[in-house]
C-alpha cells in the first residue's frame, strides 16, 4: 500500500489552515486510481491540527465522492494521529454524511447553520 | 474596563502573560471545535478555527492552561444538542421529545451523537478542564440587569472574578467582556476590541 507522509508532503508539522487540508486532499485524489484502490495517510510528526484541516482534507472528499464512513476507511488508512484527533476525524466524517443528506434534500448547509444560535 | 491581551501578539512574540490560566467562553469552544464542520462552507469559520487552535496550542506550550466553567459547558451543550439534531435530520426546528426518542432508538443518530459527546467530554476534561464553580449566586442575581451583557457571560465573569488573581482571564471575542472590571483580563483576537483598548490605554503590553 502506498503511503503519503503528511508533514513531508505539506512541508510543515502545523496542520491548521483549511488550504493545507485542500492540498492534502488533492495529493490523495491524485494518488488514488485504477491500480491504487487504497492508500495510507501517515500523520506522524505533526504538531498542531485543526478541525478545518480535517474537514477540508477528508470531509469534503467524502461529500464529493459520496463515500460513507466504511468506504472512507476501506480507501484511506489513517496512521500517526493521536487518540483525541482520531475522535475529531470521526466527527468530521459523520458531519460529511450529514452534509450529503442535506444536499440530497436540496438544503444548503450554510442556510441551515445560519439559524442555529451560538 | 477589563485589561485586554492581544492573543496573537502574545503567542507570536512569546510574551509572558500576567496570568497562569484563562477561561474560555462558549463562542471560543464553538470556534475551537467547529462541531458541525461549518468550516467546509464558511471561510471565516475556518479562519477562526485555525486561529483559536493556534493560540490555544501555543499558549499550552508556554505553560498557560485553558479552563472552562459549568455555565459555559451548559451553554455549549445546548448549542451542540440543537445544532446536531437540526443538522442530522435535517430540519429547521428542534423537537426535544423527538431528540430523546432518537438518542435511544435510532442507531445512526445514536452513533453520530455518541461521537459528538465523546469530543464534548474530552474537550471539557482535557483541552479545557472544567473547574469547580466559584459563582456567588446572591451577588450575581443582585447585580445582573441584562443591559451590559448576556446572563451566560455575566455568570462566567462572576465565576472568574472570584478566583485567584492569576486565573482572572477570559478568552473571548465578545466585546461585552471589555466593559467588565479592571480586575479581569480579556484575552482576545478581536481587532476592534484590541484597537479600542490600545486607544484607551487598556492594552496589556507585556514582556518577551
Amino acid at each position: 500500500m502506498k503511503t503519503l507522509k503528511v508533514t513531508e508532503l505539506l512541508g510543515t508539522p502545523v496542520l491548521l489552515a483549511a488550504e493545507k487540508g485542500d492540498e492534502l486532499s488533492k495529493h490523495i485524489r491524485n494518488s488514488l486510481g485504477l491500480l491504487t484502490r487504497s492508500i495510507e495517510v501517515d500523520f506522524s510528526g505533526y504538531q498542531f491540527l485543526s478541525s478545518a484541516f480535517l474537514n477540508h482534507a477528508f470531509g469534503q472528499m467524502c461529500i464529493d465522492e459520496e463515500w460513507d464512513v466504511e468506504k472512507f476507511h476501506r480507501t484511506i488508512k489513517i496512521t500517526g494521529l493521536d487518540e483525541d484527533d482520531k475522535d475529531e476525524l470521526s466527527v468530521a466524517l459523520d458531519n460529511a454524511q450529514t452534509r450529503l443528506r442535506m444536499l440530497k434534500k436540496g438544503i444548503k448547509p450554510e442556510e441551515l447553520f445560519e439559524r442555529i444560535p451560538a | 474596563m477589563a485589561v485586554v491581551i492581544d492573543a496573537i501578539d502574545v503567542v507570536k512574540n512569546k510574551k509572558r502573560l500576567p496570568v497562569e490560566a484563562f477561561f474560555v467562553d462558549t463562542s471560543v469552544i464553538i470556534d475551537y471545535l467547529d462541531p458541525f464542520s461549518r468550516s467546509l462552507e464558511d471561510r471565516k469559520m475556518a479562519k477562526r478555527n485555525e486561529t483559536v487552535r493556534e493560540v490555544v496550542g501555543l499558549l499550552r506550550n508556554m505553560g498557560v492552561r485553558g479552563l472552562s466553567t459549568i455555565t459555559v459547558a451548559l451553554e455549549y451543550y445546548k448549542h451542540l444538542q440543537v445544532g446536531f439534531y437540526r443538522a442530522f435530520l435535517p430540519v429547521s426546528k428542534f423537537d426535544p421529545d423527538d431528540f430523546k426518542d432518537r438518542r435511544e432508538k435510532d442507531p445512526a443518530f445514536m452513533q453520530a451523537w455518541e461521537g459528538q459527546l465523546g469530543v464534548f467530554k474530552k474537550s471539557l476534561t482535557k483541552t479545557f478542564p472544567l473547574q469547580p464553580p466559584t459563582i456567588q449566586v446572591e451577588e450575581l442575581m443582585k447585580v445582573f440587569n441584562g443591559t451590559v451583557a448576556d446572563f451566560g457571560d455575566f455568570a462566567l465573569s462572576n465565576d472568574v472574578l472570584h478566583r485567584q488573581r492569576d486565573m482572572r482571564c477570559i478568552f473571548s471575542n465578545d466585546a461585552d467582556f471589555y466593559s467588565f472590571p479592571d480586575d479581569l483580563f480579556l484575552l482576545t483576537t478581536f481587532d476592534k476590541v484590541i484597537k479600542r483598548a490600545r486607544e484607551e490605554g487598556k492594552l496589556f503590553a507585556g514582556e518577551t
